[in-house]
């Protein structure tokens, strides 16, 4: 799938992924790629400049961590992340509703 | 392309905000994806070459990480307004009797009146501006701050002009002693804030109205 079909749920998937557990980066686009069975085609780069907006707006927080013994940068979903994300996947999940009763 | 070579790539590219950290997370990606794609069979040139595919084209994920920078830099242009615009509010607010020259009127003029009621409107409205142009960059609306940056700059300098009118005004009727620090300081700041903002809006607007 291109990226550009993903624009717009970015978001939505990485809160997604950050609500069963911290994750650094790489752990995050794995979660996607695993996930998704490898459908997105989707630059790894450039969750980091969207992991830095779900955190501009509140929605997760950041630290350095010692995974491993490497020091990482962990994201974790805030109290007004999963509020979001409550939001947002029930605005998808009527949006794929309505798509599917459409193209079927 | 190598790690390396790569990363050295988004370092030219990058703006300063969050560049250090954004390699440091870029570096720890690339190499955990090279060690995933070694495990898998591949030499580990090739293995470098795959992580950084995977990652992206550096051009892309330089651009998208310079519209978040913007937005983060906005905002501080965008506080400092709000500062600037706040400082002239205080003095003005109780002003002009407590900042400009004592009146020797038994009746305040009319006019001088209407001056300070229309000067206090726009600084409170410049400071609205300025709080609102804040508040968008803690939003999904960020890309808006943009022009709620030009409407501040528009606002505090709307203010000072009008600022300056009431100042003349009042050392007309009651040209006894002057308080210019008081007025000028914060006068001084409100400007300089203006030329942040707008240096700022200058600066990312191509950056914040594309996205």
């Amino acid at each position: 799938m291109r990226s550009d079909a993903l624009k717009g749920h970015v978001d939505l998937l990485l809160l997604s992924v950050l609500e069963d557990a911290p994750a650094h980066g790489y752990r995050l686009a794995e979660a996607l790629r695993d996930r998704s069975e490898a459908t997105f085609d989707l630059a790894e780069g450039t969750l980091y400049p969207a992991l830095y907006r779900l955190e501009r707006r509140g929605l997760v927080t950041s630290r350095w961590e010692t995974v491993s013994g490497r020091r990482r940068r962990v994201y974790r979903l805030t109290q007004q992340g999963a509020a979001t994300l409550r939001t947002q996947r029930e605005d998808w999940r009527a949006f794929a509703k309505a798509v599917e009763a459409v193209v079927t | 392309m190598t790690i390396d070579g790569y990363l050295a790539g988004l370092e030219r590219r990058l703006p300063r905000t969050r560049r250090r950290r954004f390699l440091a997370e870029a570096e720890e990606h690339l190499r955990d994806a090279a060690a995933r794609h070694a495990a898998g069979g591949l030499s580990w040139q090739a293995a470098e070459r795959a992580a950084v595919r995977d990652f992206g084209p550096v051009e892309v994920v330089a651009r998208r990480l310079a519209a978040e920078a913007a937005v983060y830099e906005t905002r501080g242009a965008a506080l400092i307004a709000l500062g600037a615009a706040a400082l002239f509010v205080f003095p003005l607010y109780v002003v002009p009797e407590n900042t400009l020259p004592p009146a020797q009127w038994a009746a305040k003029p009319t006019d001088i009146t209407v001056l300070q009621v229309v000067t206090v409107t726009f600084w409170l409205t410049a400071v609205a501006l300025a709080a609102t142009s804040v508040a968008f960059t803690w939003t999904r609306w960020s890309h808006h701050t943009a022009h709620a940056l030009v409407a501040t700059g528009a606002g505090v300098m709307g203010s000072v002009l009008i600022s300056a009118a009431l100042v003349a005004r009042w050392f007309t009727a009651a040209p006894v002693t002057s308080s210019w620090p008081l007025l000028a300081a914060p006068a001084a700041l409100a400007c300089l804030g203006t030329c942040v903002a707008a240096a700022a809006w200058a600066r990312h607007r191509r950056t914040l109205l594309v996205r």
